[in-house]
């Protein structure tokens, strides 16, 4: 968004639809939970003028998982707040509050490295 | 011409009172002539038009709800011929000072340079701006969009701006607010 800079400023205006931002905030937060995009569901909202971010995504599984749930609770919260930068970065919007959900898990193995 | 361009500002301020006027009198003028032929032919003993004047006055005092239902709709009459009367039946305009010519400003007029220079300060949409103005107040909510934050200040600041260069008569005072709730995407 640029904000007014009348000087160098070309006339009209960039909108950014409801839509690309989900698909922003959905690549974003695939990225980081480490999972494919279309499993990632993403719902915006309005949060008294910030952007509320609702991710509903599939947690995974790290192969050998020695994972308890300190551990779960931790990487939800660092991908909570990398998404919250992430899509600060991209949207320069400002991010309200982030939930995610975890709906499901999935393993995803590693390529092996051959 | 000092006092030609007043005159004009105030009749294009200023429903005309005219129509409802001609409408008052034309009535008025209906009814004092019926009344007026009635009586005649009751002096002369002829037969009447549709009741003789004692016939009319009896039923007036026979009573009966028909009467004071009449009563009732003359009276709610002659209220709407009241109000029309003295109320100051201003138009949605208002009047702009200028030294050569009489200017004259629809509010729909003001409400939308308000929306402009609102939505060219918040930086939003055209649709998320809602102006509107009357008589002395002139309303601007902007909607903001999600995360992106809108300076409610610099929208007032320029509203009341644009207010002080026209100087509309009756002065306007502009009240600039940002919707608590933003919208997703812009």
């Amino acid at each position: 968004m640029s904000t007014s800079a009348p000087a160098t400023a070309v006339a009209g205006r960039t909108d950014v639809a409801a839509r690309a931002l989900e698909r922003t905030v959905a690549a974003a937060s695939a990225r980081h939970l480490r999972v494919p995009v279309r499993d990632v569901r993403i719902t915006l909202t309005d949060a008294a003028g910030l952007l509320g971010i609702t991710v509903v995504a599939p947690l995974r599984l790290p192969p050998l998982s020695g994972a308890g749930e300190v551990q779960l609770m931790k990487r939800g919260d660092d991908a909570r707040s990398d998404i919250r930068v992430d899509v600060e970065r991209l949207t320069g919007r400002t991010v309200g509050p982030v939930s995610l959900r975890l709906t499901r898990a999935v393993v995803l193995h590693e390529k092996r490295v051959k | 011409m000092s006092s030609l361009y007043p005159r004009i500002l105030r009749r294009e301020n200023h429903r005309s009172r005219s129509l409802a006027v001609s409408i008052a009198l034309s009535l008025l003028i209906l009814v004092a002539a019926y009344v007026g032929i009635e009586c005649g032919l009751a002096a002369y003993g002829l037969d009447p038009l549709l009741v003789t004047p004692a016939a009319a006055v009896g039923w007036l005092r026979s009573g009966e709800i028909i009467v004071y239902v009449a009563a009732g709709l003359a009276a709610l009459v002659g209220v709407v011929l009241l109000l029309l009367a003295i109320l100051p039946g201003r138009r949605a305009r208002h009047s702009v000072p200028n030294d050569r010519m009489a200017v004259i400003v629809d509010d729909g007029v003001l409400a939308g340079a308000l929306a402009r220079d609102a939505r060219r300060v918040a930086d939003v949409a055209p649709e998320r701006v809602r102006a509107d103005v009357s008589k002395r107040r002139a309303r601007v909510i902007i909607t903001p969009t999600s995360g992106v934050p809108v300076d409610a200040n610099a929208a007032q600041a320029t509203a009341d701006g644009l207010l002080t260069e026209l100087a509309p008569r009756p002065t306007v005072r502009a009240r600039v607010s940002v919707a608590a709730a933003g919208e997703v995407g812009s």
